[in-house]
């Protein structure tokens, strides 16, 4: 049985920010092992498939000013969560992008193909440890020793320049808003000010796809061996899965979940066992899987709902589930 | 999207490895007393346990049981100074590229104290027929390291003080030899032999820097924020090696020598890859290797090739009753260091971690763009006092195995040039013998437009787009082998030669 249903979730282009951060593009994917076991296969028809739209807000400065940057405006995530201690503004990341245009950017970003090693030249952080601080100077970021030097590295060219307000130092982890920063000769302003990310990206999910078959009785080991695209088309990366989520959506449809499906990890009344992956594993035992609170899974006794599986990724740039599959149990 | 790491430019690895007599590539220095006093000319002479490398046709002149054991001592001083250049990655507050001049840096391991040399050669009672077993380090450098120093906030000064950084920080190689060999000869007309070399590397290190930048444009040829110092360590355990020789005395004055190392072969070392963030761009969680199952690995295999070797030798005995009071020999030796052609490290799936990122590290080739070599060595033996005291001398020239372009810091690949001095005391049964060599490289420059060894910044994507490389650049990376090389060396050996059964 399929899903009919499309979930429409904004999300966070984790692809797209993460990717023209980091030095170190994502490889995802690898060679995978053929995992021999399991009884419940996911493979790629299985998957829910995603397409995304991006548009980046764009604020036009002073060239060469030693701008502000301000960030506490940004309360929400791209997936319009709002944020917390732990996923609050930590670092901000500044980035220099050249040969492409805005528009080229935002799509490549919204659909993964960015490649920082051709298109980026330079990548400065300003670190936030301090949670009262909001607002920092473009002078302030830096990386390792190298620290922006506004009057040469933000001035007028064909180059575009990138904001992206971060939970995480590391360059590319834990995007949750973005925006462009263009030096227009002229222009006076020299304060910038963050915005919130859930508005940026319009993203669309397609679970209406094969249902995997699983005993009812047992065994429930899940495998994915022969998955080899994620949501959004790119390599799994087998080697970074940490996670498989099992939720039980109490008398809910695909549909009534479309409708919330930016929550589907935090739907009231839903019930989520988690399981570690082993890192670079190609399965996991449902059985292994517990509640927050430590209650094992033990069988798929509850039938009024949706049984789905989500194999996440906390260290992907994408940070939607690399795979999102319902269950049949049989 | 991946980005490929080339990691390794394991410039040149540490593997000093093979025979006992070219001075050039892997090889330095000249196993044993007498062969070192003679400035190595001693393929026709051969008539002590250095014959199992020189020539083991030669074991069949000695008199019945020979027991030596002897050292080798040398000081080894390198240095090398950076050529100036412009540093595109740090731009000065006007916008202008500093041209950045480095300190000259110097090998900080110049003594080598144990270079052992031991076995036993016998006649076993046979009237033309000869038998060794020898052990021995392979002469050389075995270790060079220079100095590297952290990046501080006075940038200014990052860089500068440790030039060579790109190409080498340190290697260490420790490369033994036991030795098997026969020989046989026919009266006194003409003798042939043969040695079977077991070659065992129980230690290979060599480290370097590479720019981990992942971004277009990229240019940071005095240092990098994303600078990755990568470590190889690894061992081999077995290495088949052979040399045949034959001598040939038509008159009781003249003797040919001939010999030759004939297999074809390669030390294979079994090492571990070791990545650490030194730059200040990956924070604080760095850089991680794991294997294609994600699980953490560092396994990689290293091959360096050996050359083959070829020595022709004659030698001028003078006679006075049948004594030997002094003799001269001319040795040519020819040297296939075109074999090593590059280093390969079969990286065997590792992948590069940093964050959310992963990066396949392809398989390395390091090209060291090699030449064969000629050297010319001339010495000789004279019986001050006969049967008491014998001094030596001798000399060569080595051609050069790099062209200067590939000048690198890992090995000297210049001509060379050495003198020798020696001396043998005869107490009884014993033989004392004392050796001095210099070996000298004389300075040799290269220029940034001559150099050819590049910065190896495997996350740029200039290799393969060269519309994405840093402008000021004329090639795929800054050329970090520019500038001034000297090298020289002192050897000292000793060894001691009991005879017995005369």
């Amino acid at each position: 049985m399929n899903f009919g249903i499309r979930i429409t979730k904004s999300y966070f282009g984790a692809v797209l920010a993460s990717l023209f951060f980091s030095p170190w593009l994502a490889a995802c994917g690898g060679n995978g092992e053929t995992s021999p076991s399991g009884n419940a296969h996911i493979k790629d028809e299985n998957n829910y498939t995603v397409t995304t739209g991006l548009t980046i807000p764009v604020k036009e400065t002073q060239p060469g000013a030693d701008l502000e940057i301000c960030w506490d405006k940004v309360t929400n995530d791209f997936m319009s969560h709002p944020l917390t201690e732990e996923t609050r503004v930590k670092a901000v990341h500044w980035g220099d992008i050249t040969r492409l245009t805005v528009d080229q950017i935002e799509e490549q970003f919204a659909n993964g193909t960015f490649d920082n090693t051709k298109w980026v030249k330079k990548i400065r952080t300003l670190p936030v440890p301090d949670p009262s601080k909001t607002c920092g100077k473009l002078s302030e970021f830096h990386t390792g020793e190298s620290y922006l030097m506004p009057e040469q590295d933000y001035v007028v060219s064909n180059d575009n320049y990138m904001l992206l307000f971060a939970s995480s130092e590391i360059q590319g982890k834990g995007i949750r808003s973005a925006m462009f920063i263009k030096p227009v000769e002229g222009s006076t302003v020299t304060k910038v000010d963050g915005v919130d990310g859930g508005p940026m990206l319009d993203f669309s999910a397609d679970l209406d796809k094969p249902k995997v078959d699983i005993p009812a009785a047992g065994p429930w080991e899940v495998e994915w061996s022969q998955l080899t695209r994620d949501a959004v088309g790119e390599e799994v990366p087998y080697q970074k899965l940490d996670n498989l989520r099992l939720g039980f959506y109490p008398n809910m449809t695909a549909t009534d979940l479309s409708a919330q499906a930016l929550d589907y990890d935090r739907i009231p009344g839903a019930t989520f066992y988690n399981v570690a992956i082993v890192k670079g594993a190609r399965s996991a035992n449902l059985a292994d899987a517990k509640t927050k609170d430590g209650q094992a899974f033990s069988g798929f006794d509850q039938t009024d709902g949706l049984w789905l599986v989500a194999i996440e990724c906390s260290e992907c740039y994408l940070p939607a589930p690399v795979a999102v599959v319902g269950l049949n149990p049989i | 999207m991946k980005s490929r790491l080339a990691i390794l430019a394991l410039a040149g690895t540490t593997m000093p490895a093979g025979a006992a007599w070219a001075d050039g590539g892997y090889y330095s220095g000249t196993l044993g007393a007498k062969a070192t006093g003679r400035g190595g000319a001693f393929a026709a002479k051969a008539d002590d346990l250095s014959a199992v490398s020189f020539n083991p046709a030669g074991l069949a002149n000695i008199e019945d049981t020979l027991i030596e054991v002897g050292n080798q001592v040398s000081y080894n001083a390198y240095s090398y100074t950076r050529a100036p250049t412009y540093d595109y990655g740090h731009p000065d507050g006007t916008g202008a590229f500093p041209l950045v001049a480095f300190d000259k840096v110097s090998n900080s391991k110049p003594w080598q104290a144990l270079v052992p040399m031991l076995g036993v050669a016998s006649r076993l009672g046979l009237r033309d027929w000869a038998f060794a077993l020898a052990f021995a380090p392979q002469p050389g450098i075995s270790q060079l390291a220079f100095p590297l120093f952290p990046l501080t906030s006075a940038i200014a000064e990052n860089g500068k003080r440790d030039g060579q950084r790109y190409m080498m920080i340190d290697r260490e190689a420790m490369i033994l030899k036991y030795v098997a060999s026969a020989a046989w000869k026919y009266g006194e007309i003409f003798g042939v032999g043969a040695s079977a070399e077991w070659i065992h590397v129980p230690r290979l290190k060599y480290s370097l820097m590479i720019d981990g930048s992942a971004f277009a444009d990229v240019a940071n040829p005095v240092w990098s924020d994303y600078d990755m110092l990568v470590r190889l360590e690894g061992s081999s355990p077995f290495t088949f090696n052979a040399t045949l020789g034959a001598w040939y005395r038509p008159v009781p004055s003249l003797v040919f020598g001939l010999s030759a190392q004939v297999v074809p072969t390669s030390i294979v070392a079994d090492s571990t890859l070791n990545l650490t963030a030194f730059g200040g761009g990956f924070g604080s969680e760095g850089v991680y290797l794991t294997g294609r199952t994600g699980a953490p690995a560092n396994d990689v295999t290293l091959t360096l090739p050996l050359p083959l070797l070829a020595r022709v030798a004659v030698r001028y005995r003078n006679l006075v009753n049948n004594r030997e009071r002094f003799d001269v020999e001319l040795d040519v030796e020819y040297v296939t260091w075109s074999r090593v052609k590059d280093f390969t490290i079969e990286t065997n799936g590792l992948q590069a971690n940093y964050g959310p990122t992963t990066i396949d590290i392809e398989p390395i080739h390091i090209a060291k763009q090699w030449r064969d070599t000629i050297a010319v060595r001339l010495g000789g033996d004279c019986a001050v006092l006969p049967g008491a005291l014998t001094l030596r001398a001798g000399g060569y020239y080595e051609s050069a195995v790099a062209d200067p372009a590939y000048a690198h810091v890992d090995f000297p690949g210049a001509a060379q040039y050495g003198g020798a001095l020696g001396a043998s005391l005869f107490v009884r049964r014993f033989e004392l013998v004392a050796a001095y060599m210099f070996k000298l490289q004389p300075s040799v420059s290269v220029s940034e437009g001559q150099a050819r060894v590049y910065q190896q910044v495997p996350g740029s994507p200039c290799a393969e787009d060269p519309t994405l490389c840093n402008p000021n650049l004329t090639g795929p990376a800054p050329v970090v082998n520019a500038g001034a090389y000297s090298a020289s060396s002192h050897f000292l050996s000793l060894s001691v030669l009991y005879r017995f059964g005369l």
